[in-house]
């Protein structure tokens, strides 16, 4: 263990008794400010556990065979991605997904270490002279010392990891990065990382390396979650309290992922205690929350519930405007895990998901969306080496839109439902690791209504069917370490995709571009096949490391899409419309390449990387100007197909241990697209390349964690990027007395760039006897003004039109959340 | 007491915080100054009714501006019989046509030529069916312009829609013209004749477009507010409300449709994006050369409603009158002066032939 009282300085020698450990946390962070003292833990004492295994000597061998499972202390959960430090040295073995590992060694004695980040490392002395078992469980790390501390593993996993464009990161880190009504939030923090942007404020529609928000899978526990706004888009539906961790692949996705062209998030979530019953209430300005957990039948079965509701009507009472004033904001959303341990080599997940939103701006408008996701996943050791995972899932989500004082008061209601299969296996071997199997998802789109919301409206019923789809795809992925240095990793995925009936197929004249005004035929499909669509999807990651701090890595993957959103607004909206491929709207298709320098500096307490990415995507959606989405049976009509290109550098400098931990993510990149439609009438921007609506060049993101001790942390995050794109005004002309602005190119001018400082407080309650916590956060802290859209509006009598930014949050945002925890 | 000082600090400061929240996120941006001039703007409007048909021609300027007048074009209405009408160039950009009406079993185009260009629209044919309108009114005090609340004045229009089955499209426009009486000043002897009135001209509420689309409603009787303004002295005197109903055609709503998007987006999440609109004229030669506008051709039916000061139920200061000793030049310049009344808006001294209430 690290010993906080003894620190080696190097302009100075400091007795912390001395001093007196109320002032340290001032005193470090001023001379840390001051650039006169640097950190270097001494390590004390390490607790050594010795173990030994021994054969008949008449079986004796040259080497032996170490076998195990690592998991936790006190979920029993398996923990993957440990590391197993041999003598001295990482050879890159990890634990598997199950938290097992096998490896081959000498006969002899041999020390061991296993380490992942956030956990104690666990220190072995192993005599192997047989083959072995050793079972062992890793703890957190106690975050109450003065220093905190990125653990090995972590610390040079950028460096070891065989596939680059990895982000991983646990659910204490991303409490650490303030976020907006303090809670912690996966996409929060994935936006303060490389790579990744949003076009507004708030967690909805991350655009990784150029990508857009529907390019990328968002999974949970390996599930598919199609519906990620939550909160008006300021939340995740994933609340941080159920999170376990989160991974991102933004560079080269393995193979048993898929369906997607840009990038891969897998949400851990937590499972429940095995041993007691525990659990946390908070109550906030905008949210309450709940959290129970605790064993169903101790050491066999356990089960997790974290609810987060709502409360932030009367923030809305507070505002001048009438129309805010009337509006309603509800929102919920509720985790259940449940997992059962049959034996100690199987078990079986149950995971629910649901949320629910509501919002209505005065009379004038509202929206509703609820989403349930819910999967049962089996995982077995079959041997040793060998496990295999099934899983099954289910989701839906419906959304409505409303407009009541509209001349004809009407709503409008879509939605879909999937069902997800995937089985995989995975064998570990000394140097490698093979894993395959195969998955297959059938979505069902609900028929989109539009209906009257009075019985005084004339609005006739209208019922749009909409398609339904199937895509299955083989997948084999392997991970190689032919030596220390070097580690490849290969796979192959044969994506398929079949719309299935029953559809309306709205037949077109030909020579001039599909419109409704052009439809010859419609032809009814009942049933079966209507079009079919398949490709393979090679994937390919590099990592050579030259020397012990250094390493270069590449990648290079082909991903098919075969879903995606549609919509002409701004961003994206809880009521983007999914839509399968068909006949007309053929599926995406991206080659993704990327190459990066890896090197850490002091120890692994400094991280850095460089990273460059090139992306192409053929077949990539965009709207008509004034397309009509919904309630649109020829949706095809509304849209234009073209090919998307993306590239960037990313930097990342990240401090992994002291008082001071944090990063600093700068990246460029550039995405663009341009319509390859035969008819120029219906070109965007007759051809031409053109920015994207989420094209930032310059993005930088700054969170720093000052760790005060005692489990108080102050944190910030500053995050700048340049205006996205919009398109802009060139003129004004009257028309029958009508003023009307006349634009120029789609997305040709930007707003102006974006900049907010968050800041949050980590600290106990104020009740000694309760195991209490206050998070005090401000969200824009310097209440900038940052611009999300813009409009024309006459200004005053004016009746010339003038511009005028739209900013969702105006002002600074501070939220409070007091946390009591009991049966801890 | 130590934990009180962590309640107030951790608790009550947050929550005055929230309490000062700015309440508006609206701001007024100049980066998008780079605006573009020039651009050819063809505007007209042919119709069934026994009036004066109006085509605009005018270029677009910088900085926003409103669009200069192109006074040296020739414009021409063509059928598909191959007959050409001139229209008569009436000055400002304004170009007009005389004892020419839409008929039903015609189609009309319009050509115009500017600098040495020829730019024609498409053949367009007029709507055989149209609504009914009734007008009302009403004043109220309420919210209009800002959060405070004001007088005004709102006119309706119930519709009744043609029961036809064949797909139609209505628009509306709806114009104000207001009487209004320049101080008179008396004079013994031998006086010059009194001023004549000014009747002055304005689009009431113009970013209101009422548009029905007759293929998406079942409803045959529409009820919409046709627009409001504010109450001011321009009721003391009678004050008459057109409602000028317009059937069109499909290409026509469609173009409108767009128009209507554009200038009512209100920034937010759900706004549909901007974009350029063009219309149905397009230069015969270079398709890239774009041109703004349209011609549309509209079966047409007006209705009127006036107001009296005795509908009025503010309190209204008779807005010229004269008052003895009074320094002439003490007056508003818009009670000596019509222009300086109307500013932008069209004024004239000529009784229009429908000024005629109880």
């Amino acid at each position: 263990m690290l010993n906080p009282n003894t620190f080696s300085c190097l302009k100075a020698k400091i007795n912390l008794k001395e001093i007196g450990k109320k002032r340290l946390p001032f005193l470090l962070y001023l001379l840390w400010y001051l650039n006169i003292l640097t950190f270097q833990t001494v390590k004390g004492q390490t607790e050594l556990i010795e173990v030994s295994f021994h054969q008949e000597i008449s079986k004796k061998r040259a080497q032996y065979y170490l076998t195990g499972k690592v998991s936790h202390v006190k979920t029993k959960e398996p923990i993957s991605g440990v590391s197993i430090h041999i003598d001295g040295y990482f050879k890159g073995n990890n634990t598997d997904n199950n938290g097992q590992f096998f490896i081959s060694l000498d006969s002899g004695i041999h020390r061991i270490v296993f380490r992942q980040f956030g956990k104690s490392p666990a220190h072995y002395q192993v005599e192997l002279f047989g083959d072995g078992q050793l079972d062992l469980a890793l703890d957190n790390l106690d975050f109450e010392l003065e220093t905190f501390v990125l653990e090995a593993e972590e610390r040079d996993r950028n460096i070891r990891s065989p596939i680059t464009g990895v982000t991983k990161m646990n659910i204490e880190n991303i409490k650490l990065v303030p976020a907006f009504l303090g809670e912690p939030d996966v996409f929060n923090v994935l936006q303060s990382m490389p790579g990744v942007t949003s076009v507004g404020e708030g967690s909805a529609g991350m655009n990784i390396r150029g990508g857009q928000a529907d390019q990328n899978l968002i999974m949970m526990n390996e599930t598919i979650v199609l519906s990620n706004s939550h909160a008006l888009g300021f939340l995740s539906p994933f609340n941080g309290d159920a999170v376990q961790n989160f991974t991102l692949y933004k560079g080269s996705v393995p193979s048993y992922f898929g369906g997607r062209s840009s990038s891969a998030l897998n949400i851990e979530m937590r499972k429940g205690n095995k041993e007691k019953w525990i659990g946390s209430g908070s109550l906030g300005t905008a949210v309450s929350k709940l959290i129970v957990e605790g064993p169903i039948v101790p050491e066999k079965t356990s089960m997790i519930l974290v609810s987060r509701l709502s409360n932030a009507n009367w923030l809305l009472d507070k505002a001048n405007d009438l129309d805010v004033q009337n509006s309603n904001i509800r929102f919920h959303d509720i985790y259940l895990g449940i997992n059962h341990q049959f034996s100690e080599n199987s078990s079986l997940d149950f995971n629910l998901l649901n949320t629910g939103d509501y919002f209505s701006f005065s009379d004038q408008f509202g929206f509703e969306w609820d989403n349930i996701v819910g999967s049962l996943t089996s995982r077995n050791l079959l041997t040793g080496n060998f496990s295999l995972v099934g899983m099954i899932a289910y989701g839906s989500f419906n959304n409505g839109f409303f407009e009541p004082t509209q001349l004809d008061p009407s709503k409008i209601e879509n939605g879909l439902h999937y069902f997800q299969g995937k089985v995989s296996g995975l064998l570990t071997l000394e140097k490698m690791d093979i894993s395959f199997g195969g998955e297959a998802i059938q979505y069902q789109m609900r028929p989109e209504g539009l209906s009257p919301l009075t019985s005084e409206s004339g609005i006739a019923p209208k019922t749009v069917q909409k398609e339904n789809g199937i895509e299955y795809a083989p997948f084999i992925s392997v991970n190689w370490n032919p030596n220390e240095n070097i580690a490849i990793s290969g796979g192959l995925r044969y994506s398929n995709y079949v719309q299935q009936g029953p559809d309306s197929i709205y037949r077109y004249e030909e020579g001039i571009p599909i419109s409704r005004i052009n439809i010859t035929r419609v032809d009814f499909i009942e049933s079966g096949k209507i079009v079919k669509y398949n490709g393979f999807e090679p994937r390919f990651s590099f990592r050579w490391t030259f020397d012990e701090v250094s390493s270069i890595k590449a990648g290079y993957s082909v991903m098919n899409q075969y879903l995606q959103t549609i919509s002409n607004a701004t961003g994206p909206t809880p009521i983007d419309l999914w839509q399968l491929s068909t006949t007309y709207i053929l599926p995406q298709r991206s080659h993704n390449a990327s190459l990066g320098y890896f090197r850490n500096f002091k120890d692994d307490e400094w991280s850095t990387s460089l990273e460059g990415f090139y992306r192409t995507t053929g077949n990539q959606l965009e709207y008509r100007d004034f397309a009509e989405f919904f309630v649109n049976p020829h949706i095809e009509t509304e849209l234009i197909q073209g090919e998307g290109l993306a590239y960037g550098t990313e930097l990342l400098i990240q401090r992994n241990k002291g008082g001071i931990t944090g990063w600093l993510a700068y990246t460029y990149s550039r995405s663009l697209i341009r319509t390859t439609s035969e008819f120029s009438e219906i070109q965007v921007n007759r051809g031409n390349w053109y920015a994207t609506n989420f094209d930032k060049p310059h993005n930088i993101s700054l969170v720093t964690n000052f760790h005060l001790g005692k489990g108080r942390t102050f944190n910030t995050n500053v995050n700048y990027s340049t205006g996205r794109p919009v398109t802009g005004l060139l003129s004004n002309y009257t028309i029958g007395g009508v003023f009307i602005p006349n634009f120029g190119n789609r997305n040709e001018f930007r707003i102006p760039n974006y900049f907010r400082i968050d800041i949050s407080y980590l600290t106990n309650g104020f009740v000694r006897k309760w195991e209490d916590k206050i998070n005090f956060s401000v969200y824009n802290l310097t209440g900038r003004r940052n611009a999300y859209s813009v409009f024309f509006q006459r200004e005053g009598t004016n009746q010339r039109l003038v511009p005028f930014q739209i900013s969702i949050l105006g002002s600074a945002f501070p939220s409070i959340t007091y946390t009591v925890s009991f049966g801890k | 007491m130590r934990n009180l000082n962590k309640f107030i600090l951790g608790f009550w400061i947050p929550c005055l915080l929230i309490l000062n929240l700015i309440t508006s996120c609206i701001d007024r941006l100049d980066f998008l100054g780079d605006t573009e001039e020039g651009q050819l703007v063809i505007y007209g409007l042919f119709t069934d009714l026994d009036e004066i048909q109006v085509v605009n021609v005018s270029k677009t300027v910088s900085f926003g501006l409103q669009p200069m007048g192109v006074i040296n074009a020739l414009v021409t209405l063509l059928t598909d019989e191959g007959e050409r009408f001139a229209y008569f160039n009436a000055g400002n950009g304004n170009y007009e046509l005389r004892d020419i009406k839409a008929k039903e079993d015609k189609r009309y185009a319009l050509e115009v030529l500017v600098d040495g260009k020829i730019y024609r629209s498409s053949f367009e044919s007029i709507p055989s069916v149209i609504g009914e309108d009734s007008l009302s009114f009403a004043f109220s005090y309420e919210p209009f312009r800002n959060e405070v609340s004001e007088q005004v004045f709102s006119l309706s229009a119930a519709t009744s829609l043609p029961s036809s089955s064949d797909s139609f499209f209505l628009r509306w426009i709806t114009e104000e013209t207001h009487l209004w009486i320049r101080t008179i000043v008396p004079c013994a002897g031998w006086c010059p004749p009194p001023f004549p009135n000014c009747f002055i001209y304005d689009i009431l509420e113009p970013n209101r477009l009422n548009l029905f689309d007759g293929t998406k409603s079942s409803t045959r009787n529409l009820n919409q507010l046709m627009g409001k303004r504010s109450v001011d002295n321009s009721f003391f005197y009678p004050f008459f409300f057109t409602v000028r109903q317009l059937s069109i055609n499909r290409g026509a709503f469609e173009y409108w449709g767009k128009i209507n998007i554009m200038i009512n987006n209100q920034g937010s999440l759900f706004d549909i994006p901007p974009a350029p609109v063009f219309g149905n004229i397009s230069n015969v030669e270079d398709q890239n050369d774009l041109v703004l506008g349209y011609f549309e051709v509209a079966k047409s039916k007006i209705t009127r409603i006036y107001t009296t000061r005795a509908d009025v139920p503010f309190y209204l200061v008779e807005p010229c009158l004269y008052m003895p000793g009074k320094p002439l030049d003490s007056y508003p310049r818009g009670c000596r002066n019509c222009a300086e009344r109307a500013g932008s808006r069209k004024w004239n001294e000529l009784n229009p032939e429908w000024w005629k209430f109880d």
